[in-house]
């Protein structure tokens, strides 16, 4: 090789330099564009994360707004269960006193029985009975057998009229606590807002009415009676003396139902069976022996008759603690 | 209970329902119509001929009703002619179909008063006093035949 190509020229290393110049360059370039790509990466990445975090956000978003439409149906439905707790133990309070207050009853008679029990006082009282076999007789007696007979059959009457008296007397009134029943009243209303049926639910079993000769005429047999005939008069208050009224069950307790869908009632229906309420409630003597007093306790229709469906239900469900928690 | 303490008590509803075979219920809505019903819900023995009759309570079945649905069908219709039950204002208590009628021949009652309601010959109602039925014009004809 020739000293001439042996040695490089100015503008050879000045070349030469360009060109590493330009491998570092590219180098350099190289490095950057990969730390962007890889700074792409993650934030493409982050991105990703955070779209499938608004997703979830739209998502809770969405079954919040379901939970608070259902919140209502949910209410209802822990209404209807509170409805049922509640005539649950009422039942049982007016059970309990009325076992308690015929055993006073009961107690408060023992003496009575004892003194029918005497010979003179039991003569008596067979002579009394004795009377109305002959009554439908007396008129074809002569006068003064007639006068006779009537004579001493009011002298009968006097001497056991005491035991007569002591007989009909209610028993004594209970030495207990003061407690409130609730009786729950709803008014059903038709798509004009017309009202269309009233209803009346008992703290009592409704066996009261299916099963009335089986039972004895106890405290919650009465308060049926009271009942129905308080929704008896409210009828005629209301204008509708021949509503139809039925009794039933409602979930083991007995109903009432009048029905008013066939014409228009007179005034305001709730205030008008407020008002009976009261009447008849105040009127119930037993209820007052038994140290017991009644209101109504009025109730929307969605509580008294909640819709059963898997909605409900899934509703009842989110808003329940447990489920929260 | 000694029968001398008996005597001397009042009539339950529950001794006027035994008595007119009358749900106790329907004893309550006869009281409370002619404003008879007393605050202590104890009554006079001759409460029950005075919700007999006021109650307008009668006993159609003194003997077994037919067992052939269509006797049946033509006693029960007998029935509503002889009463005079042939209109909404004469209308007897539905529960009268059933007095006297043993409880497991009611229900056999009850089917053929629902054969003649569904066609047109019987019609209920309802009255202050409870449930209430009736002979239809059409009725009249064919219960009569």
């Amino acid at each position: 090789m020739s000293e001439a190509t042996a040695t490089r020229t100015g503008l050879q290393e000045a070349l030469s330099g360009i060109t590493s110049w330009r491998q570092e360059a590219e180098s350099r370039l190289t490095s950057r564009l990969e730390a962007i790509d890889r700074e792409e990466q993650r934030l493409r990445e982050a991105l990703t994360q955070l779209q499938a975090e608004l997703e979830d956000i739209d998502t809770l978003r969405a079954t919040i707004r379901t939970e608070n439409g259902e919140l209502d149906r949910a209410q209802e439905e822990r209404a209807h269960h509170a409805m049922l707790q509640g005539l649950g133990s009422d039942r049982d309070t007016l059970a309990s006193r009325s076992v308690e207050l015929a055993a006073a009853h009961e107690a408060s008679q023992v003496g009575l029985k004892a003194e029918l029990a005497d010979p003179e006082i039991a003569g008596l009282i067979t002579e009394y009975e004795r009377f109305s076999e002959v009554e439908a007789t007396l008129a074809a007696l002569p006068e003064s057998y007639r006068h006779a007979i009537l004579t001493h059959h009011e002298t009968l009457k006097s001497r056991l009229q005491p035991i007569f008296e002591r007989a009909q007397a209610s028993g004594p009134a209970l030495e207990a606590e003061a407690a409130a029943l609730s009786v729950v009243a709803c008014l059903e209303n038709d798509e004009d807002g017309a009202p269309e049926s009233l209803t009346f639910v008992l703290p009592v079993d409704s066996a009261v009415y299916s099963r009335w000769s089986d039972r004895d005429e106890d405290l919650p047999t009465r308060l049926g009676y009271r009942v129905v005939a308080m929704v008896a008069r409210l009828a005629g208050t209301l204008g509708a003396p021949a509503a139809p009224l039925t009794c039933r069950d409602h979930e083991g307790f007995l109903a009432v139902q009048l029905w008013l869908g066939d014409g228009t009632p007179d005034g305001d229906v709730k205030a008008a069976a407020d008002a009976a309420a009261a009447a008849a409630f105040t009127g119930a003597d037993q209820l007052g022996a038994a140290q017991l007093s009644a209101a109504l306790e009025w109730l929307a229709p969605e509580v008294l008759d909640p819709p059963e469906d898997e909605e409900t239900a899934a509703a009842v469900r989110i808003a329940t603690p447990t489920a929260e928690a | 209970m000694t029968s001398g303490l008996a005597t001397f008590q009042k009539l339950s509803i529950k001794d006027l329902a035994a008595g007119l075979d009358l749900h106790p219920h329907e004893v309550v809505r006869v009281l409370v119509a002619n404003d008879a019903l007393t605050d202590d819900l104890r009554f006079d023995a001759g409460t029950i001929e005075r919700v007999r009759e006021l109650g307008g309570v009668q006993t159609w079945w003194t003997s077994a009703p037919p067992a052939d649905d269509a006797e049946l069908g033509k006693a029960l219709g007998a029935r509503f002619i002889e009463q005079d039950a042939t209109s909404e204002e004469k209308a007897t208590r539905f529960d009268n179909l059933l007095r006297g009628a043993a409880d497991d021949r009611q229900r056999d009652v009850r089917r053929a008063a629902q054969r003649l309601l569904k066609a047109g010959h019987l019609k209920t109602c309802s009255s202050a006093t409870g449930l209430r039925i009736y002979a239809t014009e059409s009725g009249k004809a064919h219960l009569s035949g």
